[in-house]
């Protein structure tokens, strides 16, 4: 080859490399724009929403706007955040932690001990908060143990709230304007971890998974909510799909309260009748996972040895015999949910084939907790990363307390006893467990969210936007 | 019933009797042809409806025919037929074809009948559907379709699509609703129904009207019920309220799937309120038409009774006034016909009653005369007898001994004066008969009198030389005294205790009783005497006659005499050996008993 030409060649490779490099290297600016299906009033850490997508939605904005005294990092260990150090007494109930120094709210104002007193007062009456400088000291009622993974929970973020009442922390993002249906979120340029690379993020709320199709089609959205039978036709559209690890129980819970419930041989046919892998595999488009157990798999790691669900509902399936006394039985879901909905009409026809008759009560989500029904089918959030933690979260919001006895200790032999207990009650039947999963546009770079959700969130600071 | 109420009943009978049997003749001439009309009507409806139910049926299976060569089901039937096709990702794959072919169901079943898709169901994939395997492919049929809150009757149509040797089923339908119904072209006063057989039991919620609600549905009940078990047409006429007007006359189809199994009934009501309302009024109609009828069959039959009847009214009072007595009665008919026929010989029959009466007075006369001349001559031939011996004695002692002339004188002349003296009393009595006096009526107690006559005939009922009599009073205490003469009325009395102690030679017993009867006095009079045979029996009140050897049969006579002046009645009840009772009946209170004798023979007193 002729020297030019291979000069040529070089420089031009040498150009197109670089352009190379250039597309792949963070930028600062644009807007993220994010749509979800839930909506929320109010963002305080003291009155987090009961209704699991606004509760996923609270988080979220947690994690934008604050910060906790420790965080998980990347590899999924706990790691500093806004505490560098910490200590535990023998017994675990005194606490002693360092506050990093230097690091600003949002609005500029430093964050001394006493701020993150005052969040976390609030938050734990019963714990004994005192702060000295940069030093916190939280003296428990009773050991603790795993208190770091509390500590880590987006609901233990230190916020201020501002003048106009908008929330005031020290994470990336702060909250500028929040109305009814939009939250516009700009990047907080003294964050102690640096800028993030985004100039803001705007949350629309209350968008129809259809309209937040449209709109990540269309280039309006770059952050959607994609239900789990849309999944296959996402991937068709070459959509990047990105699911986190399963972080909410599908499950029917019995009213302790209803008669009918009480009839131990009427749970147990339900138990049995249901097919939860044609909820899984059809309805969930084999997103999700079948839950064996109540806690999901990733948090216990024991789910296997829960014994597998019955297979379809169909003669074979060894159910219980339908007794002719066995009664009707009524079915209460969230009417918004449309995902619940197919769930529970599936049901139904499943507990058709063993006698059983349900009848469905959709009600607005505000309700279904409270409804008169016999059976509830609800989502739980897990609200604890801490196993023991989280199974009493979910016996305690779901009413089921006093029906078997938790263990206090979370080792995992009586926890999973405690487990296995409560499943052959029947009173709770897990169904399965439900990831979220998000569709992005395909000028959002750098998508890195902790895979569980309540160890990190959505992680925006890292994120950055292609230009168009 | 008298004739002009007669004659008239019977031309009323006959004029409501027409204008009836005209009126039931309209009616069900009328009924009639408003069952054929309305047959007429439920044939051409049942017709359209079966054209419109095959019309929506072929629909339904072009719509499935179309359905199997869209994309989305070809693109589904070649990723399901390769090894690891997923199903799962067709699940939702029936309900946009569904709406975009206007079927209210569709099931995509794999080869062996499971449930791929449904849009009538969604979460009954994965359930299987054996019964399309063997359903007829391309023709449609009624099936029942299972709903999560019941179930619904369409007509399905099945397609197959087979490739790589896997087959596909496609079956689709469309709901047999209110709007199917809608579409029927119905005459005035019909509706149709249609009841969907999907509950083991006949439930109002399954009937569907194209209109509003039914009221009353479960009126309907027995009538579906009946096509339920019979499987076949049935017609029958339902009273939705109490107002015949409001009944309706229904058809049923019955409709059945492909296996025999009713899925359906088709009702076809046909309103009676037309036929009722003209019955009505043909009814009223003849109501008024009859009773319009019956008022001028009243004027005319009254007129034409008249008519009819005057003559023979005429006829019948000329009866009575000759049964009462007045024989010379004329009736004046002058028609032609049979009734004048009949007044003329009635007038002849008069005539020659008069002119026979007048023969037989005379010839009463005549023999009462020669009665009278016979009984004089009898009465005093007896005294006279004497009387001639008597002066032939005188003749003879004159003659023959003088010496004996004086005793034979005093003899002969003290005969000669007691004859004389028979002779006066005999004259005296024709003289007393000839010249009965005028009853002078005042108060009198008739017990009393009768008291009184016994008394006087004491003596004799035991008088030496004649067996005994024996006396019974029987007076009613109660008798209230009547107006009488009681000269006269005592003299009756003594002449009936007279007549019956002759009856009783041998003795016997003497009956006097009186009473109450029928507002007149009774007086009865018995012996246990012999009795009177039929032919005494009705002489016994002629005067003259008589049974005995002595007398002179004026007895009797004047006891009927008194009491026929007295404006009473005398009767006779005897027979040979039964005895003789003289009932006499007096008016109480100057009411007359009726004039004349009546002889009763055959029964005792």
């Amino acid at each position: 080859m002729r020297p030019i030409r291979f000069l040529f060649l070089a420089a031009a490779s040498l150009f197109l490399a670089g352009q190379l490099a250039a597309a792949t290297r963070p930028r600062y600016g644009g807007t993220l724009h994010i749509e979800t299906r839930a909506r929320l009033a109010l963002l305080d850490p003291a009155k987090l929403p009961a209704v699991p997508g606004q509760l996923a939605l609270a988080n979220q904005l947690l994690f934008l706007t604050g910060d906790r005294l420790v965080r998980f990092d990347s590899s999924g260990h706990l790691s500093p955040s806004l505490a560098l150090h910490w200590r535990a007494a023998p017994g675990y109930r005194d606490w002693t932690f360092d506050l990093r120094p230097g690091v600003k709210f949002q609005d500029g104002k430093p964050m001394l001990a006493g701020d993150v007193v005052a969040a976390l007062t609030p938050l734990h009456p019963l714990w004994h908060l005192r702060a000295v400088g940069l030093q916190l000291t939280i003296l428990l009622p009773q050991p603790e143990p795993d208190l770091l993974l509390q500590l880590a929970l987006p609901e233990n973020s230190i916020l201020r709230i501002g003048p106009n009442g908008l929330p005031i922390g020290t994470g990336p993002f702060r909250i500028t304007r929040f109305t009814d249906n939009r939250i516009t979120l700009v990047a907080n340029n003294t964050a102690w971890q640096g800028r993030p690379f985004l100039n803001g993020v705007v949350i629309r709320m209350g968008r129809a998974s259809r309209e937040q199709w449209i709109d990540l089609e269309l280039g309006r959205a770059d952050l959607v909510q994609i239900p789990p039978d849309r999944v296959h036709r996402a991937h068709e559209s070459h959509v990047r799909v990105w699911t986190s690890q399963p972080n909410q129980l599908v499950a029917l819970v019995f009213d302790r309260r209803s008669s009918a419930a009480a009839n131990a041989s009427v749970r147990q046919a339900l138990a049995g009748a249901v097919d939860r892998s044609a909820l899984r595999d059809v309805l969930l488009q084999k997103q999700g996972e079948v839950a064996r157990a109540i806690l999901p798999s990733w948090l216990t790691g024991y789910s296997f040895l829960f014994t597998p669900s019955p297979g379809p509902a169909t003669p074979a399936v060894p159910a219980p015999a339908a007794d002719a006394s066995l009664p009707k039985l009524s079915l209460a879901y969230d009417a918004s949910d449309s995902l619940l909905a197919s769930f529970a009409a599936r049901i139904a026809v499943d507990a058709r084939a063993v006698g059983l008759r349900l009848q469905l009560q959709p009600q607005p989500p505000a309700a279904v907790v409270t409804a008169p029904a016999d059976v509830r089918l609800v989502r739980q959030p897990i609200e604890s990363l801490d196993p023991a933690g989280a199974l009493q979260q979910i016996v305690s919001a779901l009413g089921l307390r006093g029906v078997v006895t938790l263990p206090a200790s979370a080792t995992p032999d009586r926890l999973y006893a405690a487990e296995k207990a409560l499943l052959a009650t029947h009173w709770l039947i897990p169904l399965v467990d439900l990831p979220e999963i998000y569709g992005l546009g395909s000028r959002v770079k750098d998508w890195m969210p902790s895979p569980v959700p309540l160890a990190g969130g959505w992680r925006l600071a890292q994120v950055w936007k292609e230009p168009e | 019933m008298r004739l002009r109420l007669k004659l008239f009943l019977i031309s009323a009978a006959l004029v409501a009797v027409s204008v009836v049997a005209v009126a039931w003749s309209v009616s069900a001439i009328t009924r009639r042809a408003f069952e054929r009309v309305e047959r007429t009507h439920t044939d051409a409806l049942v017709a359209q409806f079966e054209e419109e139910y095959t019309r929506r049926g072929e629909g339904v299976s072009e719509r499935v025919a179309a359905i199997k060569g869209t994309e989305s089901v070809l693109r589904m039937v070649v990723d399901l037929s390769r090894p690891g096709g997923d199903a799962s990702l067709y699940v939702n794959e029936a309900t946009p074809l569904a709406a975009s072919h206007q079927l209210d169901f569709l099931d995509l079943l794999s080869g062996n009948g499971t449930i791929i898709s449904s849009a009538s169901w969604p979460a009954r994939f994965g359930y299987k559907e054996d019964w399309a395997l063997s359903a007829p492919t391309g023709q449609p049929f009624l099936h029942l379709w299972p709903l999560p809150n019941g179930k619904a009757v369409a007509l399905t149509a099945v397609g197959v699509v087979t490739l790589r040797g896997k087959k596909f089923y496609i079956v689709g339908g469309q709901r047999l609703d209110k709007q199917f119904l809608a579409s029927l072209a119905l005459p005035r006063g019909m509706h149709a129904l249609l009841y969907l057989n999907t509950t083991p039991a006949f439930s109002p919620g399954n009937l569907l009207s194209p209109s509003s609600s039914i009221v009353h549905a479960e009126r309907l009940a027995s009538l579906v019920d009946q096509v339920r078990h019979q499987k076949r047409p049935v017609t029958t006429t339902i009273d939705w309220t109490a107002d015949p007007t409001s009944a309706e006359t229904f058809y049923t189809l019955p409709l059945s799937g492909p296996r025999g199994h009713l899925l359906a009934v088709l009702l076809l009501g046909n309103s009676r309120r037309d036929l009722v309302l003209l019955v009505r009024y043909i009814r009223l109609t003849a109501l008024a038409v009859g009773a319009a009828s019956v008022l001028l069959g009243l004027a005319l039959s009254w007129w034409a009774a008249a008519r009819v009847a005057r003559p023979v009214l005429e006829l019948a009072g000329g009866a009575r006034q000759v049964a009462a007595g007045r024989w010379d009665t004329r009736v004046d008919v002058s028609s032609r016909d049979e009734v004048g026929e009949l007044a003329r010989s009635f007038n002849r029959m008069t005539a020659q009653l008069v002119e026979q009466r007048e023969r037989l007075l005379q010839a009463e006369r005549v023999a009462a005369w020669r009665e009278l001349a016979r009984r004089l001559a009898h009465e005093l031939k007896n005294p006279l007898f004497p009387l001639q011996i008597t002066v032939e004695n005188l003749q003879r002692a004159r003659q023959s001994s003088p010496e004996q002339f004086d005793e034979v004188f005093r003899e002969s002349t003290g005969t000669l004066l007691a004859e004389l003296a028979n002779l006066k009393t005999i004259l005296d009595r024709f003289g007393d008969f000839a010249k009965m006096p005028a009853p002078e009526r005042q108060p009198l107690d008739l017990n009393e009198l009768v008291r009184g006559v016994v008394r006087l005939f004491e003596a004799q009922f035991t008088a030496p030389g004649r067996a005994p009599i024996r006396a019974e009073l029987s007076l009613d205490a109660e008798l209230e005294p009547i107006q009488a003469d009681p000269h006269l009325l005592r003299r009756a009395v003594e002449n009936l205790v007279l007549n019956a102690l002759d009856a009783m030679p041998r003795g016997g017993t003497l009956t006097l009783a009186t009473a109450r009867r029928d507002g007149l006095a009774e007086l009865r009079v018995s012996d246990t005497g012999s009795g009177l045979t039929p032919e005494e029996r009705d002489r016994l009140f002629t005067p003259y006659y008589t049974t005995k050897q002595h007398g002179t049969g004026l007895g009797l006579a004047v006891v009927q005499s008194i009491v026929s002046d007295h404006g009473g009645q005398i009767s006779v009840e005897s027979a040979p050996d039964r005895g003789t009772t003289f009932r006499v009946l007096l008016p109480a209170g100057g009411r007359e008993a009726g004039r004349g004798t009546a002889a009763e023979g055959g029964r005792n007193a």
